[in-house]
C-alpha cells in the first residue's frame, strides 16, 4: 500500500517535472519573442512617426478638421495616434505568435478567431473615421453657406447634418463587425424615416409660410434681395 | 511665343481664324457671358475708337463668347454696319467660344493665346458688360501700351463713394503694401497689355489652378506688378452700378476675390517678402473720382449678418484667428449697430491672420474664405456708418491711413508668415 502512494507520488512528480521540462522552454520563448516584439514595435513607432511627420500627416488633418475632433476627444495628434497603432499592431501580432508557441489548444483557437476578426474591426474603426471627418467636413460647409445666406436656422441645418452623417458612419462600423446587424438596420431606418418625416411635416405644415418666401426667394425676384445687394464691394 | 501644347487649348476653328489674320499690331479682345443686349453697343464704342486713334494699325478684335444659358452669340461687324471700320488699314474679326465654368480663366487665356500668336504689340480687355463703355476708352487702354511702351494698363473710375468697398478698404491697401505699388482697380474688367506680358503670363504654369477660377484679370494684374513690368492707370471715366442680377452673388464674388488674392499673395510671397520699395504709378488723365449720388443701403441688415455670422461661426473664427482679436470681434457684434465701429487696426490685424491662416492651411481653404464674408459684411458696415456724411476727400484721406496701418502691421504679418507651422496660438 505504501509503495503504491510513493509510486504515484514519484509518477506525479516524473510527470510534472516533465511537463516543467517541455513548458518552460516555451515559456521562455514566448517571452523572448514578445520581447523581441515589443523591440521592433518601439523602432518602428519610431521610424512610422518620422515618416509622418515628414510627409505632414498632421497639416493634413488640421485642413481636415480631425485634429479637432482628436483634440475634443483629448486624444494626441494624428502622427502620434497612427504610431501608436502601429506600436500595438506589431506588438500584438507578436505576442500572438508567442502565445501560439506554448501550444494550448483552446488558446490556439481563441487567438485564430481573433485575428480572423482584426481586419474587419480595423475596416470598421476607418469607416468610422472617414465618417466623423466627412460630418465635421459637411456640416462645417452647410454651416458657412447657411450663415453667409442669412439663414437663421445655420446652425440646426449643420449639426443635423453632422448627425445624420455621424450615425451613418456608426451604423456601417458597426455593419462591417456583424454586430447587431439587424438592430442597427431597423434602427437606422426608423431613426432616419422619422426625420425625414419630421422635417417634411414641420416644414410643410408649421412652416409653409417660411417655405413660400424660400421658394420665392429662390425663383421669384423679390424687392427684399435688390434691397440687400444695392451695394457692390468690387 | 506660345507652346505648342497652349495652342492645343484653342479649338480647330480658331486657330485657322488666327493663322488667316497674320500679324497684328493691336488686339482687342471682348469677352462676354450673359451680355447679350450690351456687346453691340461696346464693339460700336471699340470700332469708333479704333477709327479715331488707331487708323494706320493693322487691328483684330476677338470677341471669346462664354458659354452660358443666354449666351450672346457669335456677334459679326455687321452689328456695327457704316461704322466705316472697313477704312482702318487692316480689321480683322475674331470668333471663340469658351467655357469658363469648366476651365478657369480660358476667356482670358483665350485672348492671351491670341495675342501671342498674332505678334500683337498690345492688346485691351473690355468687358462686354461694360454699359459705360465708350470711343475714349480704346485711346486710354491701348496708347499707354503701344505708344509708351508700358506693359499693364489698370483702369481708373468714376464711382460711388460707397461702391467697392473691397477694393477699397482690402484690395488696394493690402496690394500696395505687398507690391509697393497704388494699383487702384486690382480686379478690373477692363484693361489692356502688352505682348510681352502675355507671352509672361502664358508661360506660367498657374491657369490649371483653382485659385485662378474667377480671378484671372488680378492675377494678371499681381504678375505684372511682382515681375517688375511697367505698369500704370488710366482714367476711364464712371464706372456704371452693378444691377440687382450681377449682385445677386454677392457671396460668390467676395469668396472668389478673397481666394485669388491670398492665392496671387502665396504665389509671390518670394517677391513681396524681400520688401520691394513703395514707387508711384503713372496715372494718366484725371485720378479716381468719387461720386455722391442717393444709394439705397441696408446697413442694419449688413451688421445683423455680422453679428449672427461672427456667433455661429465663433468655433470656425477661433481656429483661425488670434484669441484677443477673435474676442474683440465678438465684443463688437454684441454692441448696438448705432455705436458699431471696426476700427482699421483690428480690421488690417483680422485680414492678416486670416492670409496666415490661409497660407497654413488651419482649416479647409475655401471654409476659411467663407468665413471671411461675416467679417467683411461688418466692416462695410463700419464703414457705412463712419462715412454716411462724410465727403469724398474725408474717405479719401480714411483710406490713406487704412494703407499706413496696413503698412504698420506689415512686419507682424510677416513674422506671422514665416513661423508656418504654428496655428492660430
Amino acid at each position: 500500500m505504501k509503495d503504491l502512494i510513493v509510486h504515484a507520488f514519484e509518477q506525479a512528480h516524473d510527470n510534472f517535472t516533465r511537463m516543467l521540462a517541455e513548458f518552460l522552454p516555451r515559456f521562455l520563448v514566448m517571452l523572448i519573442i514578445i520581447a523581441i516584439g515589443f523591440l521592433v514595435a518601439y523602432v518602428a513607432k519610431y521610424v512610422f512617426r518620422a515618416i509622418l511627420r515628414v510627409a505632414k500627416v498632421d497639416r493634413v488633418s488640421e485642413q481636415a478638421g480631425a485634429s479637432r475632433l482628436l483634440r475634443r476627444a483629448e486624444l494626441p495628434s494624428m502622427s502620434e495616434l497612427l504610431s501608436r497603432a502601429i506600436f500595438w499592431i506589431i506588438w500584438v501580432g507578436f505576442i500572438m505568435v508567442g502565445v501560439s508557441v506554448l501550444g494550448i489548444l483552446s488558446l490556439q483557437i481563441m487567438i485564430a478567431s481573433l485575428i480572423g476578426l482584426l481586419p474587419q474591426v480595423f475596416v470598421a474603426f476607418l469607416v468610422m473615421f472617414v465618417g466623423l471627418l466627412a460630418a465635421n467636413f459637411f456640416s462645417r460647409a452647410v454651416l458657412l453657406a447657411g450663415v453667409n445666406a442669412g439663414l437663421r436656422s445655420a446652425r440646426v441645418l449643420s449639426e443635423t447634418v453632422r448627425v445624420v452623417i455621424g450615425f451613418l458612419a456608426f451604423s456601417m462600423a458597426l455593419e462591417q463587425i456583424s454586430l447587431g446587424r439587424s438592430t442597427i438596420l431597423v434602427a437606422f431606418a426608423i431613426a432616419f424615416g422619422a426625420l425625414m418625416l419630421g422635417l417634411a411635416i414641420a416644414f410643410g405644415l408649421g412652416g409653409r409660410h417660411l417655405a413660400r418666401r424660400v421658394l420665392e426667394k429662390h425663383f421669384a425676384r423679390t424687392g427684399d434681395r435688390e434691397r440687400e445687394d444695392e451695394l457692390s464691394p468690387l | 511665343m506660345a507652346q505648342i501644347s497652349e495652342e492645343s487649348f484653342l479649338s480647330d476653328d480658331l486657330l485657322r481664324q488666327l493663322i488667316s489674320v497674320g500679324s497684328v499690331d493691336l488686339l482687342v479682345g471682348i469677352p462676354s457671358c450673359d451680355a447679350k443686349d450690351n456687346v453691340a453697343q461696346v464693339v460700336k464704342a471699340v470700332e469708333e475708337g479704333l477709327l479715331r486713334n488707331f487708323r494706320r494699325e493693322r487691328i483684330a478684335l476677338i470677341h471669346v463668347d462664354e458659354t452660358s444659358r443666354n449666351g450672346s452669340g457669335a456677334l459679326q461687324p455687321s452689328a456695327s454696319a457704316n461704322s466705316g471700320i472697313e477704312s482702318l488699314r487692316t480689321f480683322r474679326w475674331i470668333t471663340a467660344k469658351t467655357d469658363s465654368t469648366a476651365v478657369p480663366g480660358s476667356s482670358l487665356r483665350t485672348i492671351l493665346l491670341a495675342a501671342d500668336l498674332l505678334h500683337a504689340k498690345g492688346c485691351a480687355v473690355i468687358d462686354a458688360s461694360a454699359e459705360s463703355s465708350n470711343p475714349a476708352w480704346v485711346e486710354a487702354l491701348l496708347a499707354p501700351v503701344y505708344r509708351e511702351q508700358f506693359d499693364f494698363v489698370a483702369p481708373l473710375y468714376s464711382r460711388h463713394r460707397f461702391d467697392g468697398l473691397l477694393t477699397r478698404n482690402l484690395l488696394y491697401p493690402f496690394c500696395r503694401t505687398l507690391y509697393g505699388k497704388p494699383m487702384r482697380e486690382l480686379r478690373a474688367t477692363e484693361f489692356a497689355f502688352s505682348g510681352r506680358l502675355a507671352n509672361h503670363c502664358l508661360a506660367q504654369a498657374d491657369w490649371e489652378h483653382e485659385g485662378l477660377q474667377g480671378t484671372p484679370e488680378m492675377w494678371m494684374a499681381v504678375t505684372a506688378l511682382s515681375n517688375s513690368f511697367r505698369c500704370c492707370q488710366t482714367y476711364l471715366g464712371p464706372k456704371p452700378r452693378v444691377g440687382p442680377s450681377a449682385a445677386a452673388g454677392f457671396v460668390d464674388a467676395i469668396r472668389q476675390t478673397i481666394n485669388g488674392l491670398f492665392w496671387c499673395m502665396e504665389n509671390t510671397s518670394s517677391y513681396w517678402l524681400n520688401g520691394p520699395a513703395p514707387e508711384p504709378l503713372r496715372t494718366i488723365g484725371p485720378d479716381h473720382q468719387l461720386t455722391s449720388e442717393p444709394i439705397r443701403v441696408n446697413r442694419k441688415r449688413l451688421f445683423q449678418m455680422y453679428s449672427s455670422g461672427v456667433a455661429e461661426l465663433s468655433q470656425i473664427l477661433g481656429t483661425i484667428l488670434d484669441p484677443t482679436t477673435h474676442q474683440e470681434l465678438v465684443r463688437l457684434a454684441t454692441l448696438d449697430e448705432s455705436v458699431f465701429r471696426m476700427s482699421d487696426a483690428l480690421w488690417v490685424r483680422t485680414v492678416y491672420e486670416f492670409a496666415s491662416a490661409y497660407h497654413r492651411s488651419v482649416i479647409n481653404r475655401d471654409h476659411l474664405v467663407q468665413a471671411f464674408v461675416p467679417i467683411y459684411r461688418g466692416r462695410a458696415c463700419s464703414f457705412l456708418l463712419q462715412h454716411r456724411y462724410s465727403e469724398s476727400d474725408e474717405l479719401e484721406a480714411h483710406i490713406e491711413s487704412l494703407c499706413h496701418e496696413f503698412e504698420q502691421q506689415k512686419a507682424s504679418f510677416i513674422e506671422r508668415w514665416n513661423t508656418k507651422g504654428q496655428g492660430a496660438s
